[in-house]
């Protein structure tokens, strides 16, 4: 009988000791596990216009347009994963690692991510346009970046159309009081400002002037690139419009330095019939821009 | 009496350092071509634009010699300010008569003036903006495609080659479905 109950007690020992040497092991495995990082990868990059279709950038006379670049952007370890995005558009005379520049060169430090599904995530990078965006060829290249530093970058191409566009810095030209029979002794200067992409001309025409008696044909007014008396002015000014060829006003940032405005002046004088006229004397002179 | 002059006289210089500004004016694209053949029709945008804070008013004129082969669209209250350009529909379209070759001209948009010359002889000074428009009349004929400002062309032989094509497959299901006739018992 006492030999029945040691063998009983030895098959328990024997038992619990397995079983329980069993458990230790498997709870020390499941805390060593680790999973490596699986580098993210990038979808199709699309460079949209500034009102958000698949279609060429028109930008807007002395003034900015937003434009936006997105990509889907998948990491195997989760979209949440995706850490940061960053994105450069840059014109075909530059490179994405180039400096910032508002003729070619912008970049987005802190692009969005949003949309977080499983594996995907959305990266949003959005561009503001200046005026002076130099027309051609830019492409949106954004990069993502996980949690691990890995990177991954795509890019897509879109065009930014020409724009031929102008401000004239004062809104009339005052000749002031003036005798019968006189001219402008001095020109009146006209500036005019670059407020687009191109190099421009001008185009002049003017209706003739109504006095509050009388009238003074728009063809006693001349104008020129430089200052002179009203004899040397160059050209008189019609009412059929009159492209000035060699005006070639400059991009701003590319006939101008980079943040300084591009201008030109046109010089101007009158000369006063030697009667039939009196008082006030007003026209309008339409300045066009025209690509040149 | 003496923060009444201050502030007065603060507005004054204001007033006088704010000089009044024609505004900037502009279109994109600053040139348009279109490549059609005789009969065809073809659609594109000009996007006009201004930093005006304000409405501006608008008008257009297209040259004379391009007169008969562009119209625009819309026509009347035309109008913009920042962050609203105004789209304008530019459509070339050939008669079946027109001639071959290259036309060109200008559609010219036209600010009307923001303000008028105060005492004295002077000029109110409008802005404006030309278009350079080349219509070229050719042997292809343009496809509007499904995007807005996309166009592609196929040529005419491929249009005919296709059509040939259709003809030839419409006269074999003629031939093989046609009915047979019966033959004669003697």
């Amino acid at each position: 009988m006492n030999k029945q109950v040691l063998w009983l007690l030895a098959i328990a020992l024997a038992t619990t000791f397995v079983f329980g040497f069993q458990a230790i092991l498997a709870d020390t495995a499941s805390g060593n596990v680790t999973i490596t990082n699986a580098a993210p990868t990038i979808g199709t990059v699309t460079l949209w216009n500034q009102a958000g279709a698949n279609a060429a950038i028109d930008l807007s006379a002395g003034s900015t347009v937003t434009v936006t670049a997105n990509v889907t952007v998948t990491d195997t370890n989760g979209g949440g994963n995706v850490n940061t995005a960053t994105g450069t558009l840059y014109h075909s005379t530059s490179t994405s690692g180039g400096s910032n520049d508002e003729n070619i060169h912008l970049t987005n430090s802190s692009c969005t991510l949003s949309g977080v599904s499983g594996n995907t995530v959305i990266a949003t990078c959005a561009f503001t346009l200046n005026y002076m965006a130099l027309n051609g060829t830019w492409t949106a290249n954004i990069t993502a970046t996980d949690l691990s530093s890995e990177s991954v970058s795509g890019t897509d191409d879109n065009t930014v159309n020409s724009l031929a566009a102008l401000d004239v810095t004062d809104a009339t030209i005052n000749f002031g009081s003036m005798a019968l029979g006189t001219n402008s002794t001095t020109a009146t200067n006209m500036t005019i400002r670059s407020k687009g992409n191109i190099q421009i001309d001008a185009i002049y025409s003017g209706t003739n002037y109504t006095c509050t008696s009388g009238t003074i044909p728009a063809t006693n007014t001349k104008y020129s690139l430089t200052s002179a008396n009203y004899d040397a002015l160059t050209t008189g000014l019609t009412e059929s419009a009159v492209t000035q060829t060699g005006f070639d006003l400059g991009v701003r940032g590319v006939a101008s330095s980079d943040g300084v405005d591009s201008d030109k002046s046109e010089y101007w004088g009158i000369l006063i019939p030697t009667s039939g006229v009196s008082g006030t004397c007003t026209n309008t002179l339409t300045v066009t821009a025209v690509a040149g | 009496m003496k923060s009444a002059i201050i502030i007065i006289t603060g507005i004054i210089f204001i007033l006088l350092s704010t000089s009044a500004h024609a505004v900037a004016f502009g279109a994109s694209p600053a040139t348009l071509t279109f490549d059609i053949g005789k009969g065809d029709s073809l659609e594109k945008i000009v996007s006009v634009s201004t930093n005006s804070l304000t409405y501006v008013g608008v008008s257009y004129s297209i040259s004379d010699e391009i007169k008969d082969l562009i119209t625009v669209s819309p026509t009347s209250g035309l109008k913009t300010k920042i962050d609203e350009p105004l789209e304008i529909t530019v459509t070339a379209k050939s008669s079946l008569f027109e001639e071959l070759g290259s036309h060109m001209g200008t559609i010219t948009f036209t600010t009307t003036p923001t303000e008028n010359t105060a005492g004295g002889t002077g000029s109110a000074i409008a802005t404006g903006v030309a278009v350079k428009v080349t219509v070229n009349i050719g042997t292809v004929k343009a496809v509007k495609t499904a995007a807005a400002s996309g166009t592609k062309s196929i040529s005419s032989g491929l249009m005919l080659a296709i059509a040939t094509i259709v003809l030839l497959i419409l006269a074999a299901a003629m031939f093989l479905t046609r009915p047979k006739k019966k033959s004669k018992k003697k």
